[in-house]
């Protein structure tokens, strides 16, 4: 019997064909068209190709672009007698999202309804604020907030380059647009809304920090951000 | 500590208070010249997973009908399998129901009662989708506009909807093929009503600092952030947007700000009993236990006692598919729940004056349907399996009250052709079958509305 079973054995391994070497497929990346390639530095702009409509991200993508962009979700912490605790939040309104629960459905609906708008609303409120506020205690690596204006009391309007220097970055964090510094255009209604925000705070020592928190729940909001 | 729901939904940001709310109600003279009943508002009720007409809508009397006799008339009641208090028909004036027919019965007075319908599917999303749209689906994809979106789109094709809500879908799937941004369903549910509950009773801001909700929101009129997105570009910035994805994601944003303005969510804080209007509610539907059938009804009285929605469609009922013993508990009982849900809902509908005169149930036609039924013999397991035989209930504006159209067969429960006219059982070649297409074009005609997307004509025996 033993014999009989290394026999088999052997003549298993005598007709199994030689393993092949898998060969990777070449990287697909003509969707970047105008980008440079691996490790240039042009970015993805210009005009989509033809017959590809604009569509909103997944929660699993909006999620993942949270982390990207933020350092992590939409989450809600405190501390309890019983220690502290965290709460992630878009799982747990993921399927008023239109993440199918693969029972009654298992296609995920990209609808633009009211309760995305209202999701997106409180996730970017949520999210802005703890990293405005993390940047401003911090300083030292900033998230989102990379030009504070001077400490020695500089208005928006004394310090127009370094707001515009910020709107910048935000537009290319959020929206992945590269703004050259002289284009005042790409951040012409971000730079409205933070001066806006800025001069209606009644609180001088915290109207900075509003209004980066505005202009990044603008930002975050925007079809710029969700869509694409 | 996050001691109970209503903590945590605060800790989201979610919750909060507004103003009272107050009914809006618009006539349109538009509308009544374009033949559209402009007062009439619908109400859809889903039972889902497939009810068991015989314990609601299509009753047999147990006496004609005996488990024993069930190799001859292929039908087997098997009431002696469930609780006593399933085991009698309910009989009002010239209409019966089965044992799980709870307080709907009530309204045999302004119900009509529909049977013998065929689904031609046994497929439970395709059934559903079928009475949700009137149209068949492909395959398992639903074709055509849910009802309440067709309503919605005629309506705004005429003139503005005043509704904030215009086409509200709790808890059930919702089709929109139109061409009307306003008649695009608005989704509540998953499970409960959470969203509509708690999604519009507070703005952007309560996740701010109120320092920061204090600016954003502004002091007067629209806030900075809605000034913001107004100044937005018109143009797609894309280009190639064939289906507008940037207008409607602006769009639904404005109607978040609308809706915050509004304080709509105030309608709908069920759980708050602490206030003597949820508190009303929660005794009648007991509402305040979310995800329930009360719950579903009351979010419909809400949104039609408010003037908040046109259409309102809600799963009045889950977990009906009973194909083993189960059927003996869980099927009488779920039945019962919800039914004694719409007929509350139809008590508060007829109890509850409608501005135009008259009460709210005058303008309200109400349609109760489920995918398909069950089988009228207990299979090996104790339960029911799939039936193409249906029925349906509708009551309201435009239904003839106190009526039964159509029957199934003694035999087997089959579905039967009826005289479009008259209702009655009709076997020659003039019958008509009568599915989904029919009921949801009787419905929409019956307010004036256009069948055309359906390729028919309602029937003269569903409309009054």
């Amino acid at each position: 019997m033993k014999t009989f079973a290394c026999l088999s054995l052997c003549l298993a391994a005598c007709t199994t064909p030689a393993p092949v070497a898998p060969v990777e497929p070449p990287a697909v990346d003509t969707h970047w068209s105008g980008a440079a390639g691996a490790g240039g530095s042009s970015l993805p702009v210009g005009p989509r190709p033809l017959g590809r409509t604009t569509r909103r991200m997944s929660v699993e993508q909006l999620d993942r672009s949270f982390e990207a962009a933020f350092g992590g979700g939409w989450y809600v912490d405190g501390t309890t007698d019983a220690g502290y605790y965290r709460i992630d939040i878009t799982p747990f309104v993921a399927p008023l999202l239109g993440q199918p629960d693969y029972l009654t459905g298992f296609r995920e609906s990209a609808d633009l309804s009211t309760t995305f708008a209202k999701y997106l609303d409180n996730a970017a409120s949520n999210l802005c604020t703890r990293v405005v506020i993390a940047d401003f205690a911090a300083g030292a690596t900033p998230t989102l907030v990379v030009s504070r204006l001077p400490a020695d009391g500089g208005t928006p309007e004394q310090q127009t380059e370094a707001i515009r220097a910020g709107l910048r970055h935000l537009r290319l964090l959020l929206h992945g647009v590269y703004v050259a510094p002289g284009d005042v255009e790409q951040t012409a209604r971000l730079e409205a809304l933070f001066r806006e925000t800025y001069a209606a705070n009644p609180l001088p020592p915290y109207a900075e920090a509003v209004a980066w928190i505005a202009v990044c729940v603008a930002a975050t909001t925007d079809p710029e951000f969700s869509l694409y | 500590m996050l001691s109970n729901r209503r903590s945590f939904l605060r800790s989201l940001g979610l919750l909060g208070a507004g103003a009272a709310l107050s009914p809006l109600w618009v006539p349109s003279r538009a509308l009544a010249q374009a033949g559209i009943d402009p007062h009439r508002r619908f109400v859809f009720a889903y039972f889902e997973g497939a009810w068991d007409i015989q314990l609601g809508p299509d009753p047999r009397d147990p006496a004609l009908f005996p488990d024993s006799a069930r190799d001859t008339t292929r039908i087997e009641l098997g009431w002696s399998r469930l609780a006593p208090s399933y085991r009698s028909l309910v009989t009002r004036s010239n209409m019966s129901f089965g044992p799980a027919i709870g307080r709907t019965a009530e309204h045999h007075d302004v119900l009509c009662a529909v049977r013998g319908m065929t689904m031609e599917t046994l497929t439970h999303p395709v059934g559903a989708r079928y009475f949700l749209t009137g149209k068949t689906p492909a395959g398992l994809n639903a074709r055509g506009s849910s009802a309440g979106s067709t309503v919605v789109d005629q309506l705004a094709a005429v003139g503005p909807v005043t509704e904030p809500i215009p086409n509200l879908h709790v808890d059930t799937e919702a089709y929109y093929e139109g061409s009307q941004a306003a008649a695009r369903p608005y989704h509540a549910g998953a499970g409960s009503v959470y969203a509509l509950v708690n999604a519009f009773t507070s703005g952007i801001g309560d996740a701010l600092p109120d320092l920061v909700l204090a600016t954003l929101r502004g002091t007067a009129g629209a806030s900075l952030l809605d000034a913001y997105r107004a100044s937005a570009p018109t143009c797609d910035p894309a280009g190639l947007s064939a289906r507008g994805a940037h207008r409607e994601l602006r769009d639904a944003q404005a109607k978040v700000s609308e809706m915050l303005r509004g304080s709509l969510g105030q309608a709908f804080d069920f759980q708050n009993v602490a206030r003597p209007e949820m508190a009303a509610l929660n005794a009648r539907y007991g509402s305040a236990r979310l995800g329930s059938s009360g719950t579903a009804a009351a979010v419909a009285y809400q949104a039609l006692r408010y003037g908040i929605s046109r259409a309102v469609t809600v799963r009045l009922q889950r977990d009906l598919d009973t194909h083993t013993a189960r059927w003996a508990t869980d099927q009488p009982a779920l039945l019962n729940e919800a039914f004694d849900a719409l007929g509350t809902l139809l008590t508060d509908l007829r109890t509850t004056a409608h501005p135009a005169g008259g009460t709210l149930l005058d303008h309200t036609t109400v349609l109760a349907f489920s995918e398909f039924s069950r089988t009228p013999y207990l299979n090996a397991a104790g339960g029911r399996d799939h039936s193409l035989t249906n029925a349906c209930l509708l009551a309201g504006a435009g239904v003839p009250r106190g009526r039964v159209v159509g029957a199934s067969s003694d035999i087997g429960m089959e579905p039967q052709p009826i005289d479009p006219v008259t209702g009655a059982v009709r076997l020659d070649a003039a019958g008509r079958m009568v599915r989904p297409t029919e009921v949801l074009a009787s419905v929409l005609q019956s307010a004036g509305y256009d069948t055309d997307a359906l390729r028919a004509v309602g029937m003269p025996c569903l409309m009054a």
